[in-house]
C-alpha cells in the first residue's frame, strides 16, 4: 500500500490528490459504492431476472407478465438487502454483475438475440 | 456492512429511513386522506351536501341511463365520446358528460358535464371549482409542480427504501410481541422509540402491504421489461391483451344509427341480474365503429379493474368483455392493486385502512424525531450542533407540523375563497403550499421547543377553525350533520376537532416543559437521565 502510494505520488500530483481523497473519504466512498450497487445493480438484476422469469414460466403471455411484475419488487428488495448484508464490497459487486450477465446471456439465448 | 448482520441492518434501517422519511411522511399523509377521497370531495362541494340518499339506487339505474342517452343525443349528437356516471354510495350525484373537441395543445379532451340530483333528475347548480379529495390522491404519487413521470419515479424509489427500512426494522427487532405492550413515558428518546415500535408493530402487516402494493400500482413504469420481452410490440401489445377491446369494431368506417340502449342493458341484466352499474361510456356514437361500454362495480371482490361488457353501438352485439374467472397470476396482480386502493372497503374496513395510514405517519414521524433526539442527547455540553443535525431538525419541524397546517389551510381556502376567483382550484392548492413554505421558513430560522410549541398552537387553532368556518359559510354545521345523519360530513368535522384537541394537548405539554426549563438554565433533562 505504502509503496504504491509513493509510486503514484511522484510522477503525477493529480493522482496523488485523488489517492488522498480516497484515503480520507474511504468510508464514505464505500457507502456510496454500496448504495450504487444496491440501487442500480439491484435494478438491473431485477429487470433481467423478471424478464427471464416471464419467458420461462409455462403460462399464457398475460399471466407470465403479471406474475413476474408482481414478484419484481420482492426480488429488488432481496438484492438490496443482500448488498448490505455481505461484508465484502468486492464480493457484492462481482456477484451482482456476474449474475446479471449470466441471466442476460441465458435470456438472449432463449430469445435468439445473439 | 459493519461487523455483524445485526449491526449492518441497524445501520441500513437508520440511514435508508432517514434519507426518505420526510417524503414518505408526505406520501403516507396524503395517501391516508385519499382513503376518504370521495368524502373530502363531498365536503369541498357544499352545494351537494343536501342531496338525499336514494331509496333504491340500483333500481333507478336503468332509467337514469336511458334518460342520459336521450339527453346527450339532443345536446351533443356529434361528440366523440359520451359518459354517463351513475351515483354511488359515496358519490350522491349523477353525471352526464360529453367530450368537447380537442384543442391542439391538449393531450386529452376535456368534458362538458351536467350533474343532476338523482332523486328529482333536476340539474344541479355548476360546481365550485375545486380539486377536493383528488388533490391529495394525486399528491401522494404525482407530488405537485414537478413532472408527473419524474415524480412517480421518485415516489417509487422512496417506497422501495420504505420497504427496505421495514424489513431491516423487523430483522433488528428482537422482541416483537413484548414491545407491543411497552411504553415508557417521559424518558427522552426512549419514549420516542417505544412509540415508533408500537405504531410499527401494531400495523406491520398494513405497512408491508401498502408499501409493496403501492409500488405494484406503478410497476409497468419501472419494470416494463417482462412485457417488452414477451410481446413483440412491447407494453402496448400487453395492454391490448389485458384490457378487453375489439379491433374489428374500431376499424369500421361510415355512420350507423345507435341501437336503443335498452337492448344493451337487457343483455347486461341477463348476464348479471344484480349488476350495480357505475358507468356507461359510448365511443363514437352514431358511427359504424361505435362501442358501448358498460362498467359494473366489482363489489367486494379483490379486483381492481371493474368488470365490463363492450357492445357494438351499431348492432348491439357483445364484442368484448372482462374475464369472468381470473387466472392465478391475474388474480394475484389484481388483488395486490385492489388492496392498495381499498375501493372494496366497507365503512369499517375503510376506517381500519385510515387508522393503518395514521399509524404509518406516526411511525415515520417518530423515526425522524428519534434520530435528531438521540444525536442531541449524545452531544457533549457546549458543543455546536452539526449542520446535518440542524438540517434534520429543520426538516422535521417543517414537515411534521407544516403538512397538517397546510391541509387545514387548503380546506379553509376552499370555504373562504370567493366562488368567482379565476382558477380557483389552483388557488386552493397555492394556499396549501404557501402555508407549508411559511412553516419551512420558520423551521429553518429556528427550531427549538418554543417553535414546536407555537406551531402546535397554530395547528390547533387552524384545526378548530375548519369546522367553525364551515358552520359560518355554509348552511350546515357539525350539529346539523349529526341530526340529519350526514355521517361523512359529521366525521370530517369531528376529526378536525379531535386533531385540534391533540394539538392543544401537545401545546400544553410543550409549554409546561418550557416553563420547567426556565428556572435552571442548565439542561435539566440530562440530569434526570
Amino acid at each position: 500500500m505504502q509503496a504504491s502510494n509513493r509510486l503514484l505520488d511522484f510522477p503525477k500530483p493529480v493522482f496523488s490528490m485523488l489517492w488522498q481523497f480516497m484515503q480520507r473519504f474511504n468510508y464514505e466512498l464505500a457507502v456510496l459504492s454500496r448504495f450504487f450497487i444496491a440501487i442500480v445493480g439491484g435494478y438491473f438484476f431485477t429487470a433481467v431476472s423478471v424478464s427471464l422469469l416471464s419467458v420461462v414460466v409455462p403460462v399464457s403471455k398475460v399471466d407470465a407478465v403479471l406474475l413476474s411484475v408482481s414478484a419484481s419488487i420482492l426480488i429488488y428488495t432481496l438484492v438490496f438487502i443482500y448488498s448490505f448484508y455481505l461484508q465484502s464490497l468486492k464480493t457484492v459487486w462481482i456477484s451482482i454483475l456476474l449474475s446479471v450477465a449470466v441471466q442476460f446471456f441465458i435470456l438472449s439465448l432463449m430469445k435468439g438475440w445473439l | 456492512m459493519k461487523g455483524s448482520f445485526f449491526r449492518s441492518m441497524t445501520w441500513l434501517h437508520t440511514w435508508v429511513g432517514l434519507l426518505v422519511c420526510w417524503l414518505l411522511y408526505l406520501i403516507f399523509f396524503a395517501g391516508t386522506i385519499s382513503f376518504f377521497r370521495d368524502e373530502v370531495s363531498l365536503w369541498n362541494q357544499p352545494s351537494i351536501h343536501n342531496i338525499e340518499q336514494q331509496t333504491d339506487r340500483i333500481g333507478a339505474q336503468k332509467q337514469q341511463i336511458i334518460s342520459g342517452v336521450e339527453y346527450l343525443n339532443t345536446q351533443a349528437p356529434n361528440a366523440p365520446n359520451w359518459r354517463i356516471t351513475l351515483p354511488e354510495e359515496r358519490v350522491p350525484y349523477l353525471t352526464y358528460g360529453y367530450a368537447k373537441p380537442k384543442e391542439p395543445e391538449q393531450r386529452r379532451a376535456s368534458f362538458e358535464n351536467t350533474r343532476l340530483d338523482p332523486n328529482n333528475m333536476q340539474p344541479l347548480a355548476p360546481f365550485t371549482d375545486t380539486r377536493g379529495g383528488n388533490f391529495f390522491y394525486r399528491l401522494h404519487f404525482d407530488l405537485h409542480y414537478i413532472d408527473v413521470k419524474t415524480a412517480r419515479w421518485i415516489v417509487c424509489f422512496a417506497s422501495l427504501f420504505m420497504l427496505i427500512a421495514l424489513i431491516s426494522g423487523i430483522v433488528i427487532h428482537k422482541r416483537i410481541f413484548k414491545d407491543m405492550f411497552v411504553f415508557r413515558a417521559n424518558k427522552g428518546s426512549r419514549s420516542w422509540l417505544d412509540v415508533h415500535n408500537l405504531s410499527s408493530v401494531f400495523a406491520l402487516p398494513f405497512h408491508l402491504m401498502i408499501t409493496y402494493t403501492g409500488i405494484i400500482t406503478l410497476i409497468f413504469m419501472i419494470f416494463p421489461y417482462p412485457a417488452q420481452t414477451v410481446y413483440e410490440n412491447g407494453i402496448r401489445g400487453f395492454f391490448n391483451d389485458v384490457s378487453p377491446s375489439s379491433p374489428v369494431t374500431e376499424s369500421l368506417q361510415g355512420t350507423a344509427p345507435l341501437v336503443p340502449i335498452n337492448t344493451v342493458l337487457d343483455q347486461v341484466y341477463t348476464k348479471w341480474p344484480e349488476a350495480d352499474i357505475t358507468r356507461v361510456i359510448i365511443n363514437n356514437p352514431h358511427k359504424a365503429a361505435a362501442t358501448i361500454m358498460v362498467l359494473v362495480s366489482p363489489g367486494k371482490t379483490l379486483r381492481d379493474q371493474s368488470p365490463r361488457l363492450i357492445f357494438s353501438g351499431a348492432s348491439g352485439e357483445l364484442v368484448a368483455q372482462t374475464d369472468d374467472e381470473l387466472t392465478g397470476s391475474k388474480a394475484l396482480y389484481e388483488s395486490l392493486n385492489s388492496m392498495h386502493t381499498g375501493r372494496l372497503a366497507e365503512p369499517l374496513l375503510r376506517v381500519l385502512y385510515f387508522l393503518g395510514g395514521i399509524a404509518g405517519c406516526i411511525m415515520i414521524a417518530t423515526g425522524c424525531i428519534m434520530w435528531a433526539k438521540r444525536l442531541r442527547e449524545r452531544m457533549k455540553k457546549n458543543t455546536q450542533p452539526s449542520w446535518g443535525l440542524k438540517l434534520v431538525e429543520g426538516l422535521n419541524l417543517g414537515t411534521l407540523m407544516g403538512l397538517p397546517l397546510a391541509t387545514s389551510a387548503f380546506f379553509l381556502a376552499n370555504r373562504l375563497l370567493s366562488k368567482q376567483v379565476a382558477e380557483r382550484a389552483d388557488k386552493e392548492i397555492l394556499a396549501f403550499f404557501l402555508t407549508w413554505l411559511c412553516v419551512f421558513i420558520i423551521a429553518f430560522v429556528k427550531r427549538d421547543k418554543l417553535q414546536w410549541c407555537v406551531m402546535a398552537a397554530i395547528n390547533s387553532i387552524a384545526c378548530f377553525s375548519v369546522p367553525l368556518v364551515n358552520a359560518l359559510t355554509t348552511q350546515g354545521n357539525i350539529i346539523s350533520y349529526l341530526r340529519n345523519e350526514q355521517w361523512a360530513l359529521f366525521m370530517f368535522d369531528s376529526l378536525f376537532l379531535a386533531i385540534g384537541l391533540l394539538f392543544l394537548l401537545q401545546t400544553e405539554k410543550l409549554r409546561t416543559a418550557l416553563q420547567a426549563k426556565k428556572p435552571t438554565p442548565i439542561n435539566t433533562q440530562e440530569q434526570k437521565v
